[in-house]
């Protein structure tokens, strides 16, 4: 169950066809389980695999200075990506690289600035259910080969899907949640790798869902990470103050709190700003087609201005929200871990959203 | 599942340190065109100091009290290219902060990026907690993965509760690239070569040029690879160590100078058919007691030694750096001590003169190496280089 079907919406904003991060065009998510187990990796694709090699920008929003990622040097430097993301277990971190590189190779054996590389790998504390040393020796990098292969537009698979498997949130049950946003002629979805937060810091659309509910597991991991994507043709630092808005909305749903370890939000565009063909000419810079097959060269692109920009931070905030809940809503028990009781509060959230619109 | 292969850690441990130590015998009939293998040398025995700090003991990295460093190289086979087979020319070189438990007890450390067209892993910790916890490796770019799965075998091994603490290390990896003599494509380092190159870290004089992660590696169009200096410095009463291990990849040949001589322009030709190099892999260690944020400012000082060999820093490098202080451990298991920030332009002097050093060590200790499909890259020629300082008035 999602959060709107329990007639529960966040914010004001209207969301895409999925309500998810696909709904942003030429985005796709793969899952893949490990061994069968609550155990998992969530794979995010900014582009169709038909599409040779593309650069796209990327942003970072980092709740305490550092987290575990890979492919950081370009990320930061050049404010630019061209791999999949991984969310992975952090033991898994070196053989997903490994997957990402064999991969790219495959693609491009220069592996220069293209398709394989960097490698954008995300670590995530999944040791709630499953401990350091069973993930380094389970996981293969055959898992990742299948992440990317399954990985689709159209509906997000959520819960326990991926590496949403191993994680807590709130003390109980998390895992990956996806939402979107309509914000004029753009879209930005989220994606979020739900881990951490206290029971009682719980909040939905500014209700305090948390202090009614019971206390759930008391201890556990506190790193999250989240994804957001855009068709609105975003410049680095716009990506990176967009990703903190995420962090907003991380913040209101209470699963960015005073005891978040490592919180990461990376925000990027499929707006490739960068001319197709290797052109060296002076020219003004037109979007890129999703598709490679259908390039169609039109208006130069216009930046995004303030206004427009903070239309989008509010998308941002909204989805990140709304993706944590998707998330803690549509997991499953599993071991200790139980899912989030339901009780009486969508009726108080509801109530509460009449009263205070 | 244990991800440990059959491959004996010996064996490749006994390449490494043969690698290491003598020039490449298998090729020796296949360089007979090139200028004649001669003993390689450090800098300093040529006649050429930089700077006027002294070095330390071994003028290495590890005249840093406890660093300790080992490298694993492997090469093997000759001729064309055959993805999976060959020639493989690369390896691993690992840098420990000191020999205890290192997982349990980090050291204060920090990075900065001059060019961010790299890989460098595990700064999550290192800028979130300002400690560093972990091995740290030097290898190729395909490479960055193997190693990285490695040494957190090494760490979890150690440590089973890694991921229980509030630090959660993770290994910190770095890589060049070095394709035009080595099948990178075909990935031949192994998460156990990383785990050899660790064991193999000892204290005392460092192998140079073609060894560890350094072995395909070239700067200003020279063969090159792993170089080291140290300085002591003084600071008030008392005296520091810096000290600077480079895995050197860049430079085009008119940039190299040494010690101020524009070499590179005197020595115009042995330069490989094609091919650039970029980047430029340094981590500096010092026992004087830097908090981190000091640390990040010791770092910044590196491109200075780096551009006094010549180079510029461009767009395909990957300049990563880090430095970490091996004064404290933890850092706040003990009242914290800091070097007052009226010492830290000597630690800046010190830190510029031992990466220059470092730099041109790596060019003068490494061999010409022949690599896949025959590519060759000429060592440094002492005999001219010496000529050319002479010429100049710079011998001592």
């Amino acid at each position: 169950m999602r959060l709107r079907d329990l007639g529960i919406g966040i914010g004001s904003l209207e969301p895409g066809v999925h309500n998810a991060i696909t709904d942003v065009a030429g985005i796709s998510v793969g899952h893949a389980q490990i061994a069968g187990r609550d155990a998992g990796v969530t794979a995010v694709v900014p582009y169709p695999t038909e599409v040779a090699e593309r650069e796209l920008f990327i942003g970072r929003w980092s709740a305490d200075g550092g987290d575990n990622m890979t492919g950081l040097g370009v990320a930061e430097d050049f404010g630019t990506f061209s791999t999949p993301i991984l969310l992975v277990p952090a033991p898994a971190v070196g053989r997903t690289y490994e997957a990402l590189i064999a991969y790219g190779l495959d693609r491009d054996t220069g592996l220069s600035t293209d398709a394989g590389w960097p490698p954008i790998v995300v670590g995530l504390d999944d040791t709630r259910a499953n401990s350091a040393a069973w993930t380094y020796g389970a996981f293969e990098q055959e898992h990742v080969a299948k992440a990317l292969a399954q990985a689709t537009s159209g509906a997000v698979a959520e819960g326990n899907a991926g590496i949403g498997g191993g994680l807590q949130a709130f003390g109980y049950k998390g895992g990956v949640g996806t939402a979107s946003r309509r914000v004029g002629q753009y879209t930005v979805g989220a994606l979020v790798a739900a881990n951490g937060g206290a029971t009682g810091d719980l909040s939905v659309d500014r209700y305090p869902v948390g202090v009614q509910l019971p206390a759930g597991r008391g201890e556990g991991p506190q790193d999250f990470a989240a994804i957001l994507a855009t068709d609105a043709p975003l410049m680095p630092r716009q990506l990176e103050r967009l990703a903190s808005r995420g962090g907003v909305g991380l913040a209101r749903v209470g699963l960015w709190g005073p005891l978040t370890r490592t919180g990461l939000v990376l925000a990027f565009s499929t707006r490739g700003m960068f001319p197709d063909g290797g052109s060296e000419a002076f020219e003004p810079i037109r979007p890129q087609a999703a598709d490679s097959s259908s390039i169609e060269v039109s208006e130069p692109m216009r930046p995004v201005g303030e206004e427009a920009l903070f239309a989008l931070f509010a998308g941002a905030a909204e989805a990140a929200e709304e993706a944590v809940l998707n998330a803690l809503l549509q997991a499953t028990a599993t071991g200790a871990m139980k899912i989030l009781p339901q009780g009486a509060w969508p009726e108080a959230v509801r109530a509460f959203q009449k009263r205070a619109p | 599942m244990s991800r440990r292969s059959d491959i004996g850690r010996r064996a490749f441990l006994g390449l490494g340190l043969g690698a290491a130590a003598l020039p490449l015998l298998g090729y020796a009939g296949r360089l007979g065109a090139a200028p004649v293998v001669k003993k390689r040398v450090r800098l300093r025995e040529l006649g050429i100091a930089i700077g006027k700090l002294e070095t330390g003991a071994h003028n290495a990295i590890t005249d840093v009290e406890g660093v300790r460093v080992g490298h694993l190289t492997l090469i093997k086979g000759e001729g064309p290219l055959v993805v999976g087979e060959g020639p493989v020319r690369t390896g691993v070189t690992a840098i420990l902060p000191h020999g205890g438990d290192l997982t349990r007890e980090p050291v204060f450390a920090a990075d900065f990026t001059l060019n961010g067209n790299g890989e460098l892993t595990g700064m999550g910790p290192v800028r979130r907690t300002g400690l560093l916890g972990a091995p740290l490796l030097f290898t190729n770019t395909s490479s960055v993965g193997a190693a990285y799965d490695g040494a957190l075998g090494w760490m979890l091994e150690r440590n089973p509760d890694l991921f229980a603490g509030s630090l959660q290390p993770e290994p910190v990896v770095g890589e060049t690239w070095g394709a035009f003599l080595h099948d990178t494509t075909g990935r031949h380092v192994k998460p156990e070569h990383a785990v050899a190159a660790i064991d193999a870290a000892a204290s005392g004089p460092v192998a140079e040029g073609c060894v560890g992660g350094g072995t395909p590696m070239r700067a200003y169009s020279f063969k090159a690879g792993i170089g080291t200096a140290s300085r002591r410095v003084p600071c008030g009463e008392r005296t520091y160590a810096v000290g600077v291990l480079v895995q050197a990849n860049f430079g085009r040949r008119p940039q190299l100078l040494v010690d101020g001589v524009p070499v590179g322009r005197e020595i115009p030709d042995l330069t490989p058919e094609r091919g650039k190099t970029k980047s430029m892999l340094v981590a500096v260690a010092t026992d004087a007691p830097l908090l981190p944020v000091q640390l990040q400012r010791l770092c910044k000082r590196v491109p200075l030694g780096m551009a006094r060999t010549g180079a510029i820093s461009t767009q395909g490098s990957g300049d990563l750096i880090l430095a970490f202080s091996t004064a404290q451990k933890m850092g706040l298991a003990k009242p914290l001590a800091m070097l007052p920030n009226r010492y830290i332009s000597a630690m800046y002097q010190g830190v510029v003169e031992a990466t220059e050093e470092a730099i041109l060590n790596s060019l003068t200790m490494a061999e010409t190496m022949v690599g896949r499909d025959g590519n060759t890259i000429h060592a440094l020629p002492l005999d001219r280089l010496v000529e050319v300082m002479r010429v100049y008035g710079r011998l001592k």
